[in-house]
């Protein structure tokens, strides 16, 4: 009855295959579908048995290897070895880049995405049950997933049958990868060549597909502290994507961004998405409090770092120093401000081991970068600003 | 913020040049060594001697010295003192030619990664080169291993099966869990998939696509009745013969015979069979055709193109070698890849590019691994023209002539055996040093199953690889070389005269301060240590030295590979990490140098509590704080506070802060502010030095004896490019 199965399977996969039908092809080659829990009989086969099992019903077609990759892959998996279950998918993805290449269409592009998924997902998995592995499966895999972006993107077609649409998928993929790796600088090429392809490519690419990608290079621009670029990808990103769960994501990367510009977040929109751990950070920059600030960055250390952001957020200090600098000057209503003045509120707001060669530095740090508009006085030890405007929005800097 | 921000290394930014091939860093280096003369010579013997057993009286008396002078620290008295005599004999001076000529990067290791990269080290597009040879060959063997594949219209008979059942009563195991199968979508980082509503255009295309293929199907399943029943027009079987005629190899046919389904389908939807002119139907083209045509006029992309389908001759000839060569380690290829690239560089037409390309790849050359992989990878999509074209006149070229298939195989495969053996010898990168570790199981099970030819040869392999040799030589001293093939026993020396060596050069380098010397032969025992697979206290020792040694004298490569190996030296060896504090707040700062938030990011969420309490862990993120957030007052005093051999390490970046802050006090300060408070600031130790700093920049003077910095005349300063 196996052998049966086997077979019916082997020649549901042919047929499609015959049939051009990519997508059904993929959902029969995919380790998520629903074929793959009945299939724990495939423990009892040795894997020549499985290979002859299916030539027999399909002989050595390119198709072949597909079907035993995927077969072996499964009894890989229900037998536990992630890293056989892996390079079994190793196989499949060279089987689909072989099929791939045998047509001048690209209708088995799904099944390339697919296979390429689970790769990466199997390469996960992997890693996950090898002790000090350090990532070399990872590592592998977004090389195979590399190969086969090349070969997409070097597809010289670019109408509708151009297997370059494959190329944001496979992006996807290696991003994911590669911030798994802590290798993001990898994406630079990708997205270079991603951008090449022109408008006319970019515009057929799917629209999730389109905002996933922009997900991604918009948390690369944070990571790169280019807060503008990141601002306006992530919040297209923001309003592009739904749930809440997506949403909670997005803003996670997007707040401390939109905060680094200056714009606070609104109470609603933390207590919707459950997203406190900015409520508090919001108030103390607001407040100037420096002290504060170092609390909330402590409470909620554990959050910043798994999202990755800690020291992104941390940069926020600046701006709680500026803040704080600015209720001083609103205090003494005057542009003249000594820098002792200063230093009293710095120490009133919990700093008490900051001296005064800091504020300075600080300050200097501040105009530089036009934060605040004014100028030091070496001499008089005082900080003049500007009549107009010395607190210019973070926005328009 | 802009994106030009503060905390962004203006150096890197504006010139566009990895930080550490500036050549400010060499330049102005040894600017400073009256200022760590005072304390650091000696905290070195404390080091070394501490590691030779010797730490006894002698780390006392260091304590006291160390106390006594470094507390008041950076203050005058040290400045005041004359040079310490460690420094006199050599350290910063002497070595500053061999820095600039950098004879310590050894240019072994650079060669290796210098030449272009052609693409064929890429795990499925590997042996790219022998696409002409192979292809004419394969009608032969092919046969005999593969018959199926290649009859593709015609079913083929198969061979007799095997018994396809297992035995009836065989018991049935117990299903396992459910949740095996499928890898259970493991804790990415989850993108936001946009649900599918949005994806309407995409799903109209897709309707788009499935709709002409199911009525393909039809149409198919009827033609090919029609076909047997021999009721197709005769133009048209005329047409289908013309087209097989073309046909050379079986790739060629597969293609064919899915073309024309392709067409006859089409015209059977449009019931064109009967109509259609099929004598003047255009002929597909085919694969061989495609890539004798190639070659010439077009460049780049198609090479990949051909690349690839080069691939799947190779891999319908010997699937499971080469495929299981593409199981193992980036590394190996990557080297195999050099290697190749290195030979070729001898044939004479060429040695002008590779030496060109190599001089403009030196810049990537000093960069970490990670820059390397970015070359790597850039190089791999090819998305210059340049590098694909060379490449391709070489295909050409090396088609006809010297290197036929077999040579570059065995070629190949020589060179792939012998990386494998000396893996991480002296290889920079994590990934080779990973490779080193990898466990031999890791390889075995990345094997496919089915039908390996060649599994003899390679199992054989994987003993060789874990058979390390034990070493006979008893020399002290031995130069560095890079391997080439299976070291002797006699060339390589056991652990007990490695010791000794080791002892030898800490000596000779704390009489001599000979960094040449020194890195050769921490290099040779590094290599000798790996080839005999010794990875224990004395390997952490070894690295250690190294690392430290490469610090002080600012040598970037060498010490990131000692500190790369060194982290997972001490994960895998629990006993020996008495120094991994150390080492651990050495490498925060070194990604403070190369600007790596994100490596930051990761190092600090692996840090534990005890190692946030640690005095060098927490200086040195301290220091980072400061550097991150703009209080460089509070960084510049750092730097002067520095534990063991920390500000050895902001050295390397201390030059780009100094003009970071100096751009910032110029900004910001009217009218003028004086030098002595630059010299404080920025933490020079002289007003000599300050100026020595300061006149690389347009910086006007102002006040009675010009010892005030006009700051509004000075603004060119803050120009980008400076």
């Amino acid at each position: 009855m196996t052998t049966f199965t086997i077979k019916t399977y082997t020649e549901n996969v042919e047929r499609m295959y015959k049939l051009f039908d990519g997508e059904k092809l993929s959902q029969l080659v995919s380790l998520r579908d629903a074929h793959v829990p009945d299939w724990s009989y495939l423990s009892d086969y040795s894997p020549p048995d499985i290979a002859d099992v299916v030539q027999d019903s399909c002989g050595k077609k390119p198709i072949y290897k597909l079907i035993v990759g995927h077969l072996l892959c499964v009894k890989a998996l229900y037998d536990k070895e992630y890293l056989e279950a892996y390079g079994q998918q190793n196989q499949c993805i060279k089987a689909t880049l072989m099929l791939l290449n045998l047509t001048e269409q690209n209708w088995c592009l799904p099944l390339l995405h697919t296979v390429c998924l689970e790769l990466r997902l199997l390469a996960e998995k992997t890693e996950a049950s090898l002790k000090q592995s350090h990532g070399y499966v990872l590592e592998m895999c977004s090389e195979v997933i590399l190969s086969c972006f090349k070969i997409c993107a070097a597809d010289p077609k670019s109408d509708e049958q151009t297997k370059k649409l494959a190329m944001l998928y496979l992006a996807i993929q290696l991003f994911k990868v590669y911030f798994r790796l802590n290798k993001i600088h990898l994406h630079e090429p990708l997205a270079k060549a991603i951008h090449d392809t022109g408008y006319e490519l970019w515009e057929k690419f799917p629209l999730k597909q389109k905002i996933t990608y922009k997900y991604f290079l918009g948390r690369i621009a944070m990571f790169s502290l280019k807060n503008r670029l990141a601002d306006e990808l992530l919040s297209y990103v923001f309003d592009a994507c739904h749930g809440k769960t997506q949403k909670k994501l997005v803003l996670t990367y997007l707040i401390p961004v939109k905060m680094m510009l200056g714009y606070m977040p609104n109470v609603h929109l933390l207590e919707k998405y459950d997203l406190l751990q900015y409520l508090g950070l919001m108030v103390v920059i607001k407040d100037g409090d420096l002290k504060g600030f170092n609390e909330v960055m402590e409470e909620h250390e554990s959050f910043f770092i798994s999202a990755g952001i800690y020291f992104i957020v941390e940069q926020l200090k600046v701006i709680a120093f500026r803040n704080l600098f600015r209720k001083v000057y609103l205090a003494r209503n005057d542009s003249e401000i000594a820098f002792i003045d200063l230093l009293a509120a710095l120490r009133m707001k919990g700093h008490d081991y900051v001296n005064s060669d800091e504020v300075i530095s600080i300050l200097a740090n501040l105009i530089s970068e036009r934060k605040l508009r004014g100028w030091m006085s070496y001499k008089l030890k005082k900080l003049f600003v500007c009549e107009l405007d010395p607190f210019p929005q973070l926005i328009t800097i | 913020m802009t994106e030009n921000s503060s905390k962004e290394p203006p150096i890197q930014t504006l010139s566009g040049m990895p930080p550490n091939t500036n050549p400010w860093m060499y330049g102005v280096y040894h600017q400073y060594n009256g200022y760590h003369g005072g304390m650091f010579p000696q905290f070195y013997n404390q080091q070394y001697f501490n590691q030779m057993g010797n730490n006894g009286a002698y780390q006392n008396d260091n304590q006291q010295y160390q106390n006594k002078d470094a507390k008041p620290g950076f203050g005058h008295p040290q400045f005041s003192k004359p040079p310490p005599p460690l420094l006199g004999m050599s350290p910063f001076d002497a070595s500053r030619p061999f820095n600039n000529q950098s004879p310590i990067r050894f240019n072994l290791a650079g060669n290796r990664k210098s030449a272009p990269l052609p693409p064929n080290e890429n795990p499925l597009l590997a042996n790219n080169n022998n696409n002409n040879g192979k292809k004419k060959r394969k009608k032969g063997n092919q046969a005999t291993n593969e018959a199926g594949t290649v009859l593709m219209p015609p079913l083929p008979d198969h061979p007799p099966p095997l018994p396809p059942c297992p035995p009836p009563d065989l018991p049935k195991p117990p299903p396992p869990p459910l949740d095996v199968p499928l890898p259970p979508p493991i804790a990415t980082e989850d993108i936001p998939e946009p649900p599918e509503e949005p994806k309407c255009e995409n799903n109209e295309k897709e309707l788009e696509n499935v709709v002409p293929n199911d009525n393909s199907s039809n149409f198919f399943n009827s033609s090919s009745m029609q076909n047997s029943a021999g009721t197709w027009p005769d133009s048209l079987e005329r047409y289908i013969k013309r087209c097989y005629e073309k046909c050379r190899t079986h790739i060629d046919r597969d293609q064919i015979d899915i073309c024309l389904k392709g067409r006859i389908t089409a015209a059977a939807n449009k019931d064109e069979i009967w109509t259609r002119n099929w004598d003047d139907e255009p002929i597909p083209s085919v694969h061989s055709e495609r890539n004798n045509l190639s070659v010439k006029p077009v460049r780049g992309t198609l090479s990949l193109y051909q690349k690839c389908e080069a691939v799947e001759l190779n891999k319908n000839k010997s699937l499971s070698s080469r495929n299981f060569n593409t199981h193992k380690s980036s590394p190996q290829r990557r080297r195999k890849a050099h290697s190749r690239s290195r030979s070729k560089s001898k044939s004479p037409p060429r040695k002008r590019h590779s030496t060109s390309s190599a001089s403009s790849d030196e810049i990537e050359e000093k960069k970490s691994f990670k820059n390397k992989g970015r070359q790597k990878v850039k190089d791999r999509l090819s998305l210059d023209q340049k590098k694909p074209e060379k490449y391709q006149k070489n295909i050409k070229k090396k088609a006809f002539n010297q290197f036929n298939v077999e040579d570059l195989q065995g070629n190949a495969e020589k060179l792939q055996k012998r990386a494998q053996r000396f893996g991480n010898a002296n290889v920079p990168t994590i990934a080779s040093s990973l490779q080193a570790n990898r466990p031999s199981e890791v390889y075995k099970r990345l094997e496919p199953c089915p039908k390996r030819p060649i599994i003899q040869t390679t199992e054989g392999d994987y003993e060789l690889n874990n058979m390390h040799i034990v070493g006979t030589c008893t020399d002290i001293e031995k130069s560095f070389l890079r391997l080439t093939k299976a070291p002797e026993a006699c060339e390589v020396r056991p652990v007990t005269v490695l010791r000794n060596s080791l002892r030898n050069v800490k000596e000779r380098w704390i009489n001599r301060q000979d960094y040449r010397y020194a890195c050769d032969q921490l290099k040779s025992i590094r290599q000798d240590l790996t080839v005999q697979g010794i990875r224990d206290n004395f390997t952490v020792e070894v690295y250690e030295t190294h690392a430290r040694i490469a610090l002080e004298k600012g040598d970037h490569e060498e010490f990131n590979q000692c500190q790369t190996q060194l982290k997972m030296l001490y994960s895998e060896l629990p006993d020996c990490r008495a120094n991994e504090a150390e080492f651990k707040a050495y490498r925060i700062l070194y990604y403070i140098f190369t600007n790596n938030t994100l490596d930051l990011t990761t190092i600090f969420q692996f840090l534990s509590k005890e190692d946030r309490e640690n005095e060098c862990i927490k200086h040195a993120l301290n220091t980072r704080c400061a550097w991150a957030t703009g209080n460089l007052h509070k960084f510049f005093t750092l730097y002067k506070t520095a534990p063991m051999m920390a500000s050895y390490l902001i050295d390397w970046f201390v030059d780009r802060e100094r003009k970071n802050y100096l751009k910032f006090i110029i900004k910001s300060y009217r009218p003028s502010v004086p030098v002595d408070f630059i010299v404080r600031e920025l933490a020079f130790e002289s007003t000599s030095k300050c100026f020595e700093f300061l006149n690389q920049f347009p910086v006007s003077y102002t006040g009675s004896d010009q010892n005030h910095i006009d700051c509004k005349a000075s603004l060119s300063v803050c120009q980008n490019n400076i």
